[in-house]
């Protein structure tokens, strides 16, 4: 554990400095470590919530990055922000588990299959369509940015960009969620 | 989405990453205020001969200690760990002590510039209290409530202090009071902001 802390806080710091891949295997570092976190963090009961917490946890990570002091180790502040979004993920499905759906003999078929597949999936589809294509273009089918570009006429840094707003606005989502269940 | 996919859609963002720096923002931002006041309230007239008063020291001093026991925590401490506010609670709790004593000694509390003084020190915050929030929304706050409580303190200090530099009404009884009314308002500003702005 030490060591690999020590080799995911190098990682990390290549990654600040600009290395791609540096980051990536940063980031698959610690997946797992954060899954083992998530899994303390949640009651036993709740292990369904794990992949949704270890990726509102990268997402979370990923955007808030530059904050990290590299001065000191990364795993503490990664077990703080895991710890908090399990917090997060028990209170907002909590609720909506809790929430008697006779309470809501007005709604029709939800827009969103809630057991359709993750959190981040859901969230997803809150997205405007065009981001949604990028988003997935990028993670899912792994369409490398040229192509992305040319299909959505957008320049390099106008994609990035758009990228960018794409999973500030998907981390908000995820965030809302156990807000916009019960309304929607 | 699986994580791997997360993963690799996270290392293809290649926006730089966004840096808190709290710290520059304040300063910016409190010399915003600064300009502010001398283009719309003006300094006090007289401010060189009275600067060397201790009465005029004090008003500036005594807010700025406020804001510098309430921000150092979010610029120094960790961001994982929990920001003490009790060092804020204890000079707030002297200069309460201090204004109820002016006030026995038959201080005045009001005169025409009440309003405006208790106005003027958020107003003048404003600045400095969006600036740390835009900071902080780049930061992870494990407790945005306690952060906000103390971004919007600092940032009430900083504004009662600039706002010092037009005010000129040294009775200890009016400006330990309002100013210390108009931090309060800023402190509970924040606490309120807080929660629904930040996280982590």
């Amino acid at each position: 554990m030490e060591h690999g802390g020590a080799e995911i806080d190098r990682l990390m710091r290549a990654g600040l400095a600009g290395d791609r891949a540096a980051y990536a295997r940063c980031l698959r570092l610690l997946a797992p470590v954060m899954q083992a976190m998530a899994r303390r963090s949640l009651p036993v009961m709740r292990g369904d919530l794990v992949e949704d917490v270890v990726q509102e946890s990268l997402l979370a990570l990923h955007l808030k990055r530059g904050s990290w002091d590299a001065a000191r180790p990364l795993l503490p502040w990664v077990r703080v922000i895991v710890r908090h979004k399990a917090i997060d993920a028990l209170r907002a499905r909590g609720r909506a588990v809790e929430e008697p759906i006779e309470a809501h003999h007005d709604i029709g078929a939800p827009a969103v299959d809630p057991l359709a597949g993750l959190h981040i999936e859901q969230a997803l589809a809150r997205l405007s369509e065009r981001d949604a294509q990028i988003v997935r273009g990028h993670a899912i089918d792994g369409t490398d940015p040229e192509a992305l570009s040319r299909q959505f006429g957008l320049s390099a840094g106008a994609l990035r960009v758009a990228l960018h707003r794409a999973l500030r606005r998907l981390a908000r989502a995820a965030r809302e969620e156990g807000e916009w269940i019960p309304r929607n | 989405m699986d994580t791997e996919e997360l993963i690799s859609l996270l290392a293809a963002d290649r926006t730089p990453p966004r840096r808190p720096r709290l710290g520059p923002r304040v300063l910016g931002a409190a010399a915003l205020s600064i300009l502010l006041l001398l283009a719309l309230w003006g300094l006090r007239p007289g401010w060189s001969d009275l600067s060397d008063q201790p009465v005029m020291l004090g008003k500036v001093v005594w807010p700025l200690a406020i804001a510098a026991l309430a921000a150092l925590p979010l610029l120094r401490a960790p961001q994982d760990a929990r920001l003490p506010l009790w060092p804020v609670a204890i000079l707030a709790a002297a200069l309460s002590g201090l204004w109820i004593y002016t006030r026995l000694s038959g201080g005045e509390i009001i005169t025409h510039t009440t309003l405006r003084c208790l106005l003027s020190v958020p107003a003048l915050a404003l600045p400095v209290g969006a600036a740390l929030f835009s900071g902080l929304l780049h930061r992870v706050v494990p407790s945005p409530a306690r952060a906000g409580l103390a971004a919007g303190l600092a940032a009430g200090g900083i504004g009662a202090a600039i706002y010092a530099l037009h005010c000129d009404e040294d009775a200890a009884s009016f400006f330990l009071l309002w100013y210390g009314l108009g931090i309060a308002l800023c402190g509970l500003a924040g606490r309120i902001a807080g929660p629904r702005l930040l996280g982590v």
